[in-house]
């Protein structure tokens, strides 16, 4: 219980002292909210072709009716905007959730038992980050076909690298301090001097990767999905950035089409960059090679 | 006319906190080739003092009064673009980290031309013959030149760093503890270089130290800075034999006396006041073992006791007496009491 | 570095071999007969057991031989070699845009510490890192190209023409004009990395003893600013383009597709909806190896520009 809370007082602890990352944690509720109350928000289904009497509402420009104007298809931009925050969440929550969980103990075991195990894993890890990012997630889900699970799991395989390299230093920090020793003295077993004593405190860092994988993982679920490997039963931001991509939006200058799933994307990265340390991780980036 | 004359001298930082009153007033004066010695210990202002001089401060300093005469005229008055005219040509400085003070990915040729070139109006030829020269001044390998800074040994950089100080044949050299990093037999040979350097090319210095030993063996003057003020000042034989302040009589107990080396050395308890509220009185009673009541509600002047020799102390006799005292292990432990 | 290689290839291979379906799906067409399915099958090896055709794959790998496409009946490495030099000229533009531009607007940045315009920057500088490159492409596309028509809308040549030699291509001001947009639109993301990573190092190394020695020495503040603090800053932004490359290759991916730029990555899009399995390997692991190498040449630049670091001692 002790652990919990001591976690809990450092996660809340670093929240009172950086406003980058309340606002980052903001944003994030701000765009839960609206993921919850989506049915109530929008003012249409965003599959709908929506039509008066005969007439199709093909291309309406806003107006007082439709907030965003409508697609070439009839359909209400801002309810898909609106319904465009579930995948996003969907999405970054879950794979921030296997990056975090993967990353952690691949670094607490490699920070921990050192050696060989730490070797291996470390190796591992290299190789990863020698996989390009964005084309492996697009030959993964092109390959194993287009669904929003898909798109996590291939995100979840290469994104722990960053967290398990920065967990595993700081194990290695954290494991010379002499209340692992004292514990390890008492006769405590590996996995729970690895659990009860060294967990708590790389928490809040691990915390704070998962945060910055929420960003990146939106990011990429929209490129995944502009590129035409997006779940076609969902409506998501990228989904709609491609939708208006192939249907000459750009052309027409139906700006109100492609800017604001932009916006709400470059909104809930930062978000991730704010709270993923806002001062020091970007402001100060230091090579992760260092 | 003296060369270097500093007059009230304040330089102060703006923090987060408040200002810090790092160099709080003051003044001394220096002839042409005679030497200086400031003592006192890390964060008295010693360093500052010598950054307010030439006016190269972080940005957060600034001087709110006093006067630099150099060879006449007041060049806290001057434009940054006299000073920078007036620096290394006429006054330099040989920096506190000789170790950090060339730029690493440049050869000590590339930053001893650079300079030669730019400050001293001396073609490329001329530029290396004088850098060989130098060199050859302060005990170097002229092949050394084409080395990288990293490539050098302490002793070896600390030489380099001298050797580049006297390019422009200035007129007044500013040593800030030329040789702190450096082991002790590496230390006597070069404060003895440069006490030899300085008599045969006739250049003033400024020299400063922690360590008061040091300026016993290079400097005419003492100055004693405590907490941003200086609180002795005199000749240097007359400062070290005869201490009228009780700081500088503690100073004396914490370096090894190389007349009587078994001799215990005895630190000063305490730390100097916070400079960002200073104290009213004089700024070193916590710390003395003599102070009085008198001490802690008035600040004692700087008042010449003896010829040439001021103390800003309200000790002004039978100080003897107080002398012998401080060279007891006890009077400075009851401070702590 | 082979061994990373190695590790990719054989994760490419077995993703691939064990996908659902029969990867000749997209080769074969449905009035094939069974007959000439196996000769098929055959031709491509697939009849062989999964470890033989895996031995002869990375067989064929260290030959630099990557199979035939699919979709366009040639031999990848014909078609890669078609694209690949598009994909080099939008990188090599993109990246020197974006590290001329970041590097000085570091420098520029770290001068004017503690100003509004620091500020300002900064928050510009976040909002083109947390951009969908492909959006500002879009955006890049809507203004420039159909409102004002002042760029060309897609492709490396003006419709109907086609260049007819990689010199040719390279001398028509055409191909620059087509060029321009995308890699602005790369640049314009890559552009935060070294701009931060300067700011950052340049208020870092404005605290070393040297750089205040240069001003002490009364040299200029710019070449202060410049020789001292900025020539040891930049050392690190040169290893970070590494990581811009990385970063490049997968932005390609989107951008070259937003504006029909005929490269690897958008060959590697194309191969992976027409489930083309040889050339999306292919263009996979060059992309792969494009990035490896080019960790490779970071880290030997840097031991190049900073004296301290030999290669040896980085390793």
């Amino acid at each position: 219980m002790g652990a919990i809370k001591k976690t809990v007082a450092g996660i809340s602890g670093f929240f009172r002292q950086d406003k980058f990352a309340v606002t980052g944690v903001l944003i994030y509720l701000f765009f839960l909210l609206i993921a919850i109350l989506a049915p109530w928000l929008a003012p249409y289904n965003p599959h709908e072709m929506i039509r008066e009497g005969s007439q199709f509402m093909f291309n309406r420009p806003p107006d007082g009716q439709f907030i965003l104007g409508t697609t070439n298809m009839g359909r209400d931009i801002f309810s898909q905007l609106v319904y465009g925050a579930r995948p996003a969440l969907t999405v970054g929550f879950s794979a921030a959730f296997f990056v975090m969980v993967a990353g952690t103990l691949v670094g607490l075991i490699a920070g921990y038992y050192r050696g060989k195990v730490d070797q291996l894993l470390m190796r591992i890890t290299d190789i990863a980050f020698g996989i390009p990012f964005t084309p492996f997630v697009i030959v993964l889900v092109g390959f194993l076909g287009p669904s929003i699970w898909n798109i996590v799991m291939a995100m979840a395989l290469l994104l722990w690298r960053d967290t398990a390299r920065v967990i595993r230093s700081q194990v290695l920090t954290v494991r010379e301090r002499g209340f692992i020793e004292a514990a390890r003295v008492s006769g405590a077993s590996d996995l729970r001097i690895i659990f009860i004593y060294i967990a708590p405190n790389i928490l809040p860092l691990s915390f704070l990767y998962g945060s910055l994988a929420i960003g990146w993982a939106i990011l990429t679920e929209a490129a995944v999905s502009f590129l035409g490997f997006g779940d076609p039963q969902v409506i998501s931001w990228g989904y709609m950035l491609n939708d208006a991509y192939v249907s000459q939006a750009l052309s027409r200058g139906a700006f109100y089409w492609f800017i604001p799933p932009g916006i709400c994307v470059m909104l809930a990265v930062m978000a991730g960059f704010y709270i993923g340390r806002g001062s020091e991780e970007i402001l100060h980036p230091r090579l992760k090679n260092n | 006319m003296a060369l270097l004359e500093v007059k009230k001298l304040k330089v102060y930082y703006q923090t987060g906190r408040g200002v810090n009153q790092a160099v709080d007033g003051i003044s001394f004066e220096l002839d042409q080739g005679s030497s200086i010695g400031l003592v006192g210990e890390s964060g008295c202002g010693k360093s500052t003092t010598v950054k307010g001089i030439v006016r190269v401060m972080p940005t957060n300093a600034f001087i709110p009064e006093g006067e630099v005469y150099f060879n006449g005229s007041d060049i806290l008055k001057s434009a940054e673009k006299e000073m920078r005219q007036l620096r290394w040509r006429d006054i330099s400085i040989v920096p506190q980290a000789a170790m950090d003070s060339l730029n690493p990915v440049y050869t000590v040729r590339n930053q001893f031309l650079e300079v030669m070139q730019l400050k001293g109006d001396l073609n490329k030829k001329q530029a290396l013959v004088r850098a060989k020269e130098l060199f050859a001044l302060v005990g170097l390998n002229s092949d050394l030149l084409n080395y990288y800074p990293h490539q050098f040994s302490g002793g070896m950089k600390q030489r380099a760093v001298i050797a580049l100080a006297l390019a422009l044949n200035p007129r007044l050299i500013i040593t800030d503890e030329p040789v702190t990093a450096l082991d002790v037999i590496v230390q006597h040979q070069i404060l003895n270089e440069l006490k030899e350097l300085r008599q045969q090319l006739g250049l003033a210095m400024v020299m400063i130290t922690h360590d008061i030993s040091v300026v016993a063996q290079t400097c005419d003057q003492i100055a004693v800075m405590y907490a941003g003020k200086i609180v002795e000042k005199g000749k240097g034989k007359q400062v070290l034999k005869n201490p009228l302040h009780p700081y500088t009589m503690g100073l004396k107990n914490c370096f090894p006396n190389l007349n009587q080396p078994n001799k215990e050395l005895i630190a000063i308890a305490g730390s100097p006041p916070d400079l960002i509220d200073p104290p009213p009185g004089c700024r070193f009673y916590e710390r003395c073992p003599f102070a009085m009541t008198q001490c802690q509600l008035e600040e004692p002047g700087l008042e010449e006791l003896e010829s040439g020799h001021l103390s800003a102390c309200f000790l002004r006799e039978d100080i003897d007496q107080y002398r012998n005292k401080a060279k007891e292990v006890e009077t400075w432990l009851q401070v702590i009491i | 570095m082979i061994l990373t290689m190695w590790v990719i290839a054989t994760i490419l291979f077995f993703i691939f071999r064990l996908m659902p379906g029969n990867p000749l799906v997209a080769y074969i067409d449905p009035t094939f007969t069974e007959e000439q399915q196996q000769i098929l099958l055959k031709q491509f090896g697939l009849d062989q057991p999964l470890w033989y055709q895996y031995f002869v794959f990375l067989k064929n790998l260290g030959q630099g031989e990557l199979g035939d496409s699919f979709f366009f009946r040639d031999s990848v490495v014909n078609v890669i070699g078609k694209v690949l030099p598009n994909t080099i000229y939008l990188m090599l533009l993109s990246l020197l845009l974006a590290y001329t531009i970041g590097i000085m607007s570091g420098i520029y940045l770290a001068w004017k510490r503690g100003e509004r315009i620091e500020t300002v920057g900064i928050v510009l500088t976040l909002f083109t890192r947390a951009a969908p490159q492909f959006w500002v492409g879009m955006i890049l596309l809507a203004v420039f190209s159909f409102r004002f028509g002042l760029f060309p809308s897609g492709g490396a040549s003006a419709a109907g023409t086609v260049y007819a030699s990689e010199w040719e291509k390279l001398l028509s001001p055409s191909f620059y004009h087509h060029l321009f947009l995308p890699a602005l639109t790369l640049a314009i993301y890559l552009l935060g990395l070294p701009l931060l990573l300067m700011r950052s190092n340049m208020l870092d190394v404005m605290k070393e003893a040297y750089v205040d020695m240069a001003s002490m020495r009364g040299l200029s503040k710019l070449r202060v600013m410049l020789k001292y603090a900025a020539r040891n800053a930049c050392l690190p932004v040169v290893t970070a383009m590494a990581v811009g490359i990385g970063y490049a290759m997968g932005g390609n991916v989107v951008i070259e597709t937003v504006f029909s730029w005929p490269g690897l990555g958008r060959l590697l899009v194309k191969a992976v909806s027409t489930s083309d399995y040889p050339l999306a390997q292919g263009a996979f692991i060059l992309i792969a190896g494009v990035m490896v190498i080019m960790n490779f040449v970071a880290d030997l630049l840097y031991s190049i520009l900073d004296p301290r670091v030999t290669l040896e001692n980085r390793r």
